[in-house]
């Protein structure tokens, strides 16, 4: 077996791994962890239901994620394929594609688990606004890489650094600032599951943990675009590593927002108000 | 407790006069008090599964009534109730005849009128039943 080989099955077995991951059930343990994070009780009447629904969210996240890996990988496969037009396919798109395709998960996730409201209806009159669910910080975040990676795009077009995907950045941190505003959007506004006063908190829960998955992912895309133009701007100098390690920092960023914040509602909801 | 409304699509009324009178009721019993910002029609339309016009004309009747305000930046938001106490004093006179009329109607006693009055002024209102004197 070529090397080409062995680097493709070492990307199916960690495909593979990322897919069985995602699509594994809620353990309870990780519901503890769940309702702890966002401080909310669940008993046994919502404990199946809630396991389910945040394993179908989980396991369009990862899937999504496993795809992007692939089409990522797409230089690997090109090896193979015609070794020749391999370096084509390795360039700033390919390299983006993971993080755009895991905030297009994040946002499918919420989409997917909406449903509509059927029989008696019945809603809370509390306004919902989308601070209280995750912090504005973030979405400030976002929504500065998009200007940070023009301008460094717009530097390295005028020295010239021969870089043929210059404008791949503020793309990918355009489709960062995209995915948080319609996943904040789709989160805020999806029908509410119920307004008993322990599913009205548990529905809160999930909108938060959602926001949270959504805006990481959108951070990472987003934040890697802006690091990855403003390290091109400033090639050849040895400045550019210092936002290509950012790069790397970012996902850990995106998983400590996605997966370690924990977050109050109702007290995010009295601050804010 | 969050104050609530809820839509029955079964009902003969429909569903824009399910919203509007329990919002009217609700503001009027002080249960939403003035100064707080309603839901957006959008989330309240995606809450009840209702078109975002029936949200939209409910609010406009609460707004023709006096009892909200549409702003642009804050939303829809109740407004302070100034009522006349003279005038207070007629409503509060004409609905107790209205209601005694029915009562009467049906052979109720004083108790049973009483003791549905609570029932019904308490479902709406929570604790403001405990201001009803006890029936006899």
């Amino acid at each position: 077996m070529s090397g080409e080989w062995m680097f493709l099955v070492v990307l199916w077995i960690a495909t593979a791994v990322v897919a069985v991951m995602g699509v594994r059930p809620f353990s309870d343990h990780q519901l503890v962890q769940w309702s702890l994070r966002f401080n909310v009780l669940v008993d046994a009447s919502t404990k199946d239901w809630l396991s389910s629904r945040l394993r179908r969210g989980r396991a369009v996240r990862w899937l999504s994620f496993a795809v992007g890996i692939n089409i990522g990988m797409l230089p690997m496969y090109m090896n193979v394929i015609d070794v020749e037009r391999a370096a084509e396919y390795s360039n700033q798109l390919t390299a983006q594609a993971p993080f755009a395709i895991a905030a297009f998960g994040a946002v499918l996730a919420e989409l997917t688990i909406a449903s509509r409201p059927s029989g008696l209806r019945s809603a809370g009159l509390v306004t919902r606004h989308w601070s209280d669910y995750v912090e504005r910080l973030w979405l400030v975040v976002i929504a500065c890489t998009l200007p940070i990676s023009l301008i460094a795009a717009w530097v390295a077009t005028e020295r010239d650094v021969g870089w043929g995907w210059v404008w791949v950045g503020p793309a990918a941190s355009a489709v960062g600032v995209l995915a948080a505003t319609v996943g904040v959007h789709v989160v805020v506004n999806r029908p509410a599951i119920d307004t008993d006063t322990n599913m009205r908190r548990i529905d809160d829960a999930l909108r938060a943990d959602g926001a949270h998955h959504v805006v990481g992912a959108a951070v990472a895309v987003a934040g890697i675009a802006a690091c990855s133009s403003v390290s091109h701007a400033l090639a050849p100098s040895l400045l550019g590593l210092i936002p290509a390690l950012g790069s790397w920092a970012l996902i850990g960023v995106w998983h400590g927002i996605a997966c370690n914040t924990r977050w109050n509602v109702d007290q995010a909801r009295l601050q804010h108000a | 407790m969050t104050p609530t409304v809820t839509i029955d699509p079964g009902s003969p009324i429909p569903p824009f006069e399910q919203l509007r009178s329990q919002l009217d009721r609700q503001i009027r019993s002080g249960v939403l008090m003035a100064g707080r910002q309603l839901p957006t029609v959008r989330q309240l339309s995606a809450d009840l599964g209702l078109a975002k016009n029936t949200v939209v004309r409910a609010y406009r009747a609460l707004e023709r009534d006096g009892l909200v305000q549409g702003d642009r930046r804050r939303g829809t938001v109740v407004l302070e109730r100034k009522t006349n106490p003279r005038e207070r004093d007629k409503i509060i006179a004409e609905a107790a005849r209205r209601f005694s009329d029915d009562i009467c109607g049906v052979d109720a006693t004083l108790h049973e009128a009483i003791t549905a009055l609570r029932r019904a002024f308490g479902d709406d209102a929570g604790d403001r039943s405990t201001n009803l004197p006890a029936a006899r």
